[in-house]
């Protein structure tokens, strides 16, 4: 046969053309990536991306441990320095060298992207000022002491001067911008359906196991299984509670999950605005004064609640009751501060110490479409506090409205990343009185104040010392607690569903990584 | 042509000629009595929280509830016995499907036979309207309708009887228009009676027939666009669920195996429109002249 040479040398021009470990992961993710701008939304599908494409000075790991990015080595300088120093020799996706101006732009840009959502700025709210002492070395000064400044840096992504100058949000989404020294390199991105990543041979970090990765946006959780099931995936993040069994009986798939850092709470409004039609009399009258103004009513619904039980029934073992905002483990976690006990006759003699003996009808909102079963769990709230007396309808709302409506709420559920790691993040941007000059209450909706907490807060982020800085955390944690500021109910478990043969450590700020997904 | 108790019990004669019709409206009765009688029928009053608990919830068909009754059919998420859900379910189906229904059906007949009874540039400009209505695709204007709104039980009536009036509009339209050419209208015209007399007295009753086949029909139609409301997130409040929020409910828990918390409502949705549509399928068999000649 003529053809037999000619067919084998084809062959062999195919298996040359190939690289030799050819590998593709298809990733299955519930949540939508708004864009490729790095400082665009912080969102965890946003950062997901942002993660691969990008790096940052510093960077964490699965467990939220602090490690050396491109910077390699840190130091403070005096109360108001920080002195970081570059990784050498990184070069840009594009070939060109990554140096200290190159972060003296980012900290310029990341601070104020045109139509944000929700941006970065508060990260670098201590810092006055940048400046690249040389090519390795950036200054960084602060207008406080910011012992945490390392730390809110790891949400940073740094970008490049040469191809971010003058570019829009809309740049980094076609790719012209997406420039960056991260593991991977952007390659497609289709908002709402898939983004296309592909591999860095030049990357300065650890062994990546794949040329190409898929994200592909599945938003239902069902759907995300059903892909799982038929093979269509690789890997599926936040699987429905209801499914894991089926997954984990599944032969070929694994799940893996951890603790999360993502706490789901309550929080009631004390102020007497539009409040109030959420807010009525035990036969639906008016009321005059705010019964959730009064910290009795609040610990009165906070010890009506079963969490355990709403964690067993409803998450189905996918969360953690809690009574503070941080996962065991977490810096400025208290093991004093236990979860609260269900006692409803306790729960009852509040009330009718606060003078609502008969207690009043309260709607409580929850979104619809953001947090895994919260309309079930508001629902068995609603049971919880119905027994109390306090005659409770839930609303739902799709999260686009509710965002909206959310300040005249009278009390509503929402859940909060923690993103800094301690109890900070809350403290400073949930439960600080709004405040634009103090950089305090960015994300006050409820009308919380409380100055003496204010003052807490702000010495305990001051001290330099590690365990000491903790201590004086805890200290405004249960401050904040004992007035119920918020009622926590639980930690929600990050968990990801994986074919065999991947593994991946799985991360406690539940974003899905594709660098560090691993063959076995 | 007033109907009288000889004419009736020949219609019904006529209507029982046909066993899956007999069916049907057997299914039609029952669903109804089921709905008007769910609180004596229910072991549970499924909206009331106090009678609900967590602890109780998933149960499989045939587990005891802590308040001595049996759950039949199983519980869902929160505790509801699923037997009493779906009986209050199937009262809020009906009441909304039947309630819409009937205002699209006032609302409608009466702008169609003015419409054609004005005639000239303003039934085009009436008519012209009704084309645009159905011009937009039914669930999206529902949607529409329901996100400006806001959604509550009432809103979602509002939304269906929006959606659904400008199909009996059209048909009324047609009835009226070969009805205005016949004797009667022309001597009571002549007999200078008032245009709302002769509308309501002369031209209803006599274009009422294919109007009541067609309202039969948009009863089905209503209760499965609640349902697709409800299932969607849009419909009734979550904690007094209707049969499509009850089917959507379930329908995350169905590949855990948790089969009953989709599959009874959707039973009790399945029946009930297949009931309406086997009574009005046949009605338009013997009100319908055309059909009739077949």
């Amino acid at each position: 046969m003529k053809l037999r040479p000619i067919l084998l040398s084809a062959l062999c021009a195919a298996a040359l053309a190939m690289p030799v470990n050819a590998e593709d992961l298809m990733i299955g993710v519930g949540g939508t990536a708004t864009s490729i701008d790095p400082h665009f939304y912080n969102a965890s599908p946003n950062n997901s991306i942002a993660m691969q494409i990008f790096d940052r000075l510093t960077e964490r790991d699965a467990s939220g441990q602090l490690l050396p990015g491109l910077a390699e080595r840190w130091e403070a300088v005096g109360e108001l320095q920080w002195r970081f120093l570059l990784r050498p020799d990184i070069k840009w996706h594009d070939g060109e060298a990554f140096t200290a101006d190159d972060v003296v732009f980012t900290f310029d840009r990341a601070r104020d992207v045109p139509n944000s959502p929700g941006g970065f700025g508060g990260f670098l709210r201590a810092v006055a000022s940048v400046e690249a002492a040389d090519d390795a070395t950036v200054l960084i000064t602060t207008k406080a002491p910011a012992p945490n400044l390392p730390g809110d840096l790891a949400n940073i992504a740094i970008v490049s001067r040469h191809a971010g100058e003058g570019a829009d949000t809309s740049d980094y989404n076609s790719g012209k911008a997406a420039i960056g020294t991260g593991a991977f390199r952007f390659k497609e991105f289709r908002q709402g359906d898939q983004i296309t990543l592909e591999r860095n041979p030049d990357w300065w970090g650890h062994d990546v196991a794949w040329d190409t990765v898929t994200y592909r946006v599945i938003s239902s959780a069902g759907g995300r299984t059903t892909a799982m099931l038929a093979g269509d995936v690789d890997i599926i993040d936040t699987p429905a509670a209801a499914d894991l069994e089926r997954l984990r009986s599944t032969a070929g798939i694994s799940v893996d999950s951890t603790p999360g850092l993502r706490v789901i709470y309550l929080v009631g409004s004390p102020l007497t605005g539009a409040q109030m039609q959420f807010i009525r009399g035990p036969n639906g009258e008016d009321l005059s004064e705010n019964p959730l103004a009064d910290v009795r009513v609040r610990k009165a619904l906070s010890i009506a609640l079963n969490r355990q039980a709403i964690v067993d029934r409803i998450m189905e073992g996918t969360a953690t009751a809690s009574g503070q905002w941080l996962p065991e483990g977490a810096f400025s976690y208290s093991p004093d501060i236990a979860v609260p006990e269900q006692d409803a006759e306790a729960a009852k003699a509040l009330l009718a110490e606060a003078g609502y003996p008969d207690g009043f009808r309260l709607t409580v909102h929850v979104p619809n479409d953001r947090y895994p079963n919260a309309p079930a769990v508001v629902q068995a709230v609603a049971q919880m506090w119905t027994r109390i007396g306090v005659q409770t309808t839930v609303e739902s709302l799709p999260w686009i409205t509710y965002s909206a409506k959310m300040s005249e709420f009278a009390i509503k559920l929402l859940g909060l990343g923690n993103a800094t790691f301690d109890a900070s993040s809350m403290l400073i941007n949930v439960l600080g009185t709004a405040d634009k000059e103090r950089g305090l209450g960015a994300s006050n909706d409820s009308g919380y104040s409380n100055p003496k907490l204010d003052e807490m807060t702000a010495a305990a982020l001051s001290i330099y010392d590690d365990a000491q800085r903790e201590q004086a955390l805890i200290a405004a944690v249960k401050l904040a607690l004992e007035d119920g500021a918020i009622l926590p109910l639980y930690q929600q478990t990050n968990t990801w569903a994986m074919r065999e043969g991947l593994t991946y450590a799985p991360r406690i700020d539940e974003r899905t990584l594709a660098k560090d997904i691993m063959v076995k | 042509m007033k109907p009288d108790l000889t004419s009736f019990v020949r219609f019904l004669r006529v209507y029982c000629r046909s066993p899956l019709a007999v069916c049907g409206l057997i299914g039609t009765v029952l669903v109804l009595l089921a709905a008007i009688f769910a609180p004596l029928l229910s072991p549970q009053n499924p909206y009331d929280l106090m009678q609900l608990d967590i602890m109780e919830s998933r149960l499989p068909p045939g587990e005891t509830a802590f308040a001595g009754f049996t759950f039949l059919l199983g519980s869902d998420g929160q505790g509801r016995d699923m037997l009493s859900a779906i009986l209050y379910g199937l009262r809020i189906s009906l009441i909304v499907g039947i309630g819409s229904a009937a205002l699209a059906f006032v609302f409608g007949t009466l702008f169609g036979l003015t419409a054609a009874y004005i005639g000239g540039r303003t039934e085009t400009v009436m008519m012209r309207l009704v084309d645009l209505q159905m011009s937009f695709p039914t669930i999206l204007s529902a949607l529409l309708i329901l996100a400006l709104m806001g959604k509550s039980g009432g809103n979602v009536v509002l939304a269906i009887v929006i959606v659904e009036w400008a199909t009996y509009a059209r048909t009324a339209r047609g009835a009226a228009l070969s009805e205005l050419r016949r004797e009667y209208v022309e001597a009571a015209r002549s007999l200078r009676m008032g245009h709302r007399n002769i509308i309501l007295r002369q031209l209803l009753p006599n274009c009422i027939s294919p109007l009541i086949v067609l309202l039969t029909m948009q009863i089905a139609r209503a209760i499965t666009l609640e349902a697709t409301l409800s299932f969607l997130g849009l419909g009734v409040p979550i904690t007094e669920p209707s049969l499509g929020l009850l089917i959507s409910n379930g329908f995350e828990l169905m590949l855990s195996g948790t089969y009953w918390v989709s599959l009874f409502p959707g039973i009790a949705l399945l029946v009930t429109i297949f009931s309406i549509n086997l009574v009005g399928d046949r009605m338009r068999q013997i009100l319908d002249p055309k059909a009739a000649q077949r």
